[in-house]
């Protein structure tokens, strides 16, 4: 059954757009690990149980008693000024939360705003949503693109609301240290949000009464402990910007799938597709060995990385090995290619 | 990764298997007894170790297990058992190691700088946490907070120094292994030590390596576990324990407690068996060490030296000024050390470039380096002073980042420096003349000719943008002087002269 929150399916085909399995996987939402079982291989890739159980964890830990802990954060941090501001949990029943299915969660959520956008009776000058969940208009994703953002500080202006996105990670915050990788992966998942927003927002022309802010927040932990650590003054600016031009692109792809493909044996669909090996494939895709072995079968250079790829132009492997072995090139390309083999044995 | 690098890996490629990077290692060879390998396993999500492997390269590894990772109480226990091989490793005034040399004085025995090798960055990481959490821990029985508070400092110098270009304390295998060569897989992979050292000790064909080393990948060597594992095996367990906890089951705690350390020690010992033969190839390299790995050495001695000054300070009076592992807390003393790490990086790349050809070469590629023939010895006056000027052409092959103006050092012989007196370049050819300033006399060697001499024209030489340390250490010497302009502002952070800290003992 394809999974309904679509920010995992939306990072998974952004590391590897150029890869059609990749692209229909994330718009069907098949997973690669499903694919690569129908195709014999063991899933390798997965997530941690205690992980995911810490992650729950901690999210109850923050969101316990109305959010005070969350609450007392975000104040500390700056993101709300009053502690006191109330907590509306969307989140699902399973996880703790007050919505039995996603559709409620979404239509709270859109009720919620539409209060914001429309009413003055809104006694509480700030807000925090846990939970709070879009579906994002358009078709970029199948049967539709659904996120859930894990907190949405909404704080009433003058004359509008404005809504400040926050993202819940369970990874140590170890300051100027803190995996690059996992903060980028955070500011994309946020950005992506920052974009909904503003998509959900354009399409009920809230426009005036809501702005989304471009900066958002990161709650991390503290390495060693539960405790929160939050990152305020996160420019999601330019997340949002990529979010809106890949979801664009895949909004494209979808619309020239055929419905066939949609409905009947969508695992078969994503396994027909062709394959583009690149060196991220390793981190996130169970077929990555496989599609690298077929690289390096049929001699294609992404099978030694992606910078080898760049710098041979098109090369196969077979001939670059010639050319490093001393054969005479035929063009510029193999020319420059020689050339640098050989200035780099000269000293080794 | 830049162009050399990339076709570094091409050739690696046409081998069919790793190829040597350089002609010269820059890590010295240390004897396993003076070594120390430290080895984590940590549950998902956790930043606590779970398990812990220790020891001497040549020896069986203590394997240290706690069932529940997640109660900081046995973490803590498990942690204290640590604390002496690692803290008299790093000769901590209280932890004695054993004497090597009972015949020679204390003061007069030779320096042993610190080596501890750990399996990738994610242990490193784990050092971090180390320090994170237990460097002003204060909750616990006294003793063992004592212990584990210097176990976080340990933990924090050894993290701090693994950030230090040019250190030779903190080692991470890959890293050592990938400094060392160059492999024909893509960079994504570089990091798994264990995929490396297959494709090193791997026999065959470029194939038949890369077989043996995909399955070698195919086993974690991070300090997080296989979630297959955690799945299958070590979810049930630690359930059960948990509900051996609440009955107090004595019995049945200690059977799972056994099953979880059998499910995890050879997790353990795995990581720790592949860093041995990471640091025994590394040894059994016959390449020789750089010359300036003495320079290297000096300053990992004064670094070393300011870890042991806060540890002594701390025996003798209790208190002292103690780095937080999160931030320098003041705006100089991060300038401070912003300014030696450039100086670290300087350091570190003078100790190479003189000695190691391809290193130099890459230099040269990076724009920073000269490369030609002397088509010219003159004299240009400089003052009442008379300098030789040395005309180098060269075939232009990449841009060139050094100016007019530029000091520059001859490759090769550190002593003798020079100034960009002029640069002219047509396309194909580059012209350029240098003054020399330094190292006018006589030297050793077959650069030792004296500069003036006219049997320098038709030979090939290589000069090298000059990154002269000195001035990095007189800018960290001017950002704590009391008096000139501006001090009104950049002094009136106020300096603490020790450190309390902040206590993270909260679990929630």
């Amino acid at each position: 059954m394809p999974k309904r929150d679509t920010r995992l399916r939306f990072e998974q085909w952004t590391r590897n757009p150029d890869c059609e399995a990749n692209t229909l996987s994330a718009i069907l939402g098949i997973a690669m690990a499903e694919v690569a079982r129908a195709e014999g291989i063991t899933a390798t890739i997965g997530q941690s149980p205690f992980a995911l159980q810490r992650g729950i964890q901690f999210e109850r830990y923050l969101l316990a008693r109305e959010g005070i802990v969350l609450r007392d954060e975000l104040a500390r941090a700056g993101i709300i000024s009053d502690a006191s501001s109330p907590l509306i949990d969307l989140r699902l029943r399973r996880i703790g939360g007050g919505c039995g299915n996603l559709d409620e969660a979404r239509e709270r959520t859109l009720s919620f705003l539409r209060n914001c956008a429309t009413s003055d009776s809104m006694v509480p000058s700030t807000y925090v949503l846990a939970g709070a969940t879009i579906s994002i208009p358009g078709r970029a994703m199948l049967p539709e693109a659904i996120v859930v953002l894990d907190v949405l500080v909404v704080t009433r202006h003058e004359r509008h609301f404005q809504l400040t996105v926050g993202e819940i990670k369970t990874y140590p915050d170890r300051g100027g240290y803190t995996d690059r990788r996992q903060l980028a992966s955070s500011r994309a998942q946020a950005g992506l949000y920052v974009y909904g927003l503003n998509e959900v927002i354009r399409a009920e022309a809230w426009s005036d009464q809501i702005r989304v802010s471009r900066i958002g927040f990161l709650i991390l932990t503290r390495p060693g402990t539960n405790r929160p650590s939050v990152r305020a003054a996160e420019d999601l600016h330019f997340q949002a910007l990529r979010s809106a031009r890949s979801l664009e692109q895949l909004r494209q792809i979808a619309d020239q799938l055929h419905d066939s493909e949609v409905s009947t044996k969508p695992v078969d669909a994503v396994l027909a597709a062709s394959t583009a090996y690149q060196e991220a494939c390793v981190t996130f895709c169970d077929r990555a060995q496989r599609c690298r072995d077929e690289a390096l079968r049929t001699g294609n250079p992404a099978a030694l990385g992606d910078d080898v790829a760049a710098l041979t132009r098109g090369l196969s492997l077979s001939r670059i090995r010639e050319l490093v072995q001393g054969a005479p090139p035929r063009d510029d390309n193999e020319r420059r290619v020689r050339e640098l083999a050989r200035e780099a044995v000269q000293n080794e | 990764m830049n162009e050399r690098e990339t076709i570094r890996t091409l050739l690696a490629f046409s081998a069919g298997k790793p190829i040597p990077k350089g002609t010269r290692l820059l890590l010295p060879r240390r004897a396993p007894s003076d070594t120390l390998i430290i080895a984590f396993v940590r549950m998902g999500g956790e930043s606590r170790p779970w398990g812990v492997a220790l020891g001497k390269p040549d020896q069986e590894p203590t394997l240290l297990v706690v069932p529940e990772p997640r109660d900081a109480e046995m973490v803590a226990q498990m942690l204290e058992v640590m604390v002496s091989s690692v803290l008299s490793h790093l000769g901590h005034p209280e932890y004695p190691g054993a004497n090597l040399y009972p015949n020679i004085p204390l003061p007069w025995q030779p320096y042993r700088p610190p080596s501890v090798w750990l399996p990738n960055a994610t242990h490193i990481e784990m050092l971090h946490f180390l320090a994170f959490r237990y460097t002003f821990a204060k909750r616990g029985e006294p003793g063992r907070i004592k212990a584990l508070n210097a176990l976080g400092r340990a933990c924090d110098w050894l993290f701090q120094e693994s950030t230090r270009p040019g250190q030779l304390s903190c080692i991470d295998a890959s890293a050592a292994l990938r400094d060392a060569f160059s492999f024909p897989v893509e960079p994504a992979r570089l990091a798994h030590t264990g995929y490396l050292v297959a494709w090193l000790t791997g026999k065959g064909n470029f194939k038949q390596r890369l077989r043996q080393a995909s399955k070698a990948e195919s086993l974690p060597i991070s300090t997080s576990i296989d979630p297959a594992l955690e799945r299958s095996r070590l979810t049930t367990l630690l359930k059960r324990y948990k509900r051996a906890q609440r009955s107090a089951d004595a019995q049945e705690c200690s059977v799972v407690e056994s099953r979880i350390r059998a499910a995890l020690e050879p997790e353990l010992a795995r990581r720790f068996n592949i860093t041995a033969t990471a640091y025994t190839l590394m040894t059994n390299d016959p390449r020789p060490v750089v010359a300036g790995v003495c320079e290297l050495q000096d300053r990992t001695r004064e670094s070393h030296a300011e870890y042991l000054k806060v540890e002594e300070h701390l025996l003798k009076n209790g208190t002292a000024w103690i780095a937080s592992p999160e931030t320098d807390r003041n705006s100089i003393r991060a300038a401070a050390k912003y300014v030696t790490l450039q100086a670290d990086t300087d350091l570190a790349r003078n100790a190479r470039v003189h000695d190691d050809a391809s290193f130099r070469d890459d230099t040269i590629y990076a724009g920073d380096g000269i490369c030609g023939d002397i088509v010219d010895v003159s004299k240009i006056p400089e003052g009442h002073l008379t300098r030789p000027l040395w005309t180098v052409e060269e075939r232009v092959r990449h841009p060139l980042r050094i100016r007019e103006g530029d000091d520059v050092v001859l490759a090769g012989l550190p002593g003798r420096q020079g100034e960009v007196i002029s640069i002219a370049d047509d396309g194909v050819t580059r012209r350029v003349q240098v003054m020399i300033t330094d190292g006018l006399r006589e030297a050793h060697g077959p650069l030792g000719w004296q500069p003036f001499d006219k049997r320098w024209v038709g030979r090939s030489v290589t000069f090298l943008s000059s990154r002269e340390t000195g001035f990095s250490y007189l800018r960290r010497k001017m950002l704590f002087a009391r008096e000139g302009p501006g001090i009104w502002l950049t002094h009136q952070q106020k300096r603490r002269e020790s450190e309390v800290g902040e206590d993270d003992d909260h679990d929630g």
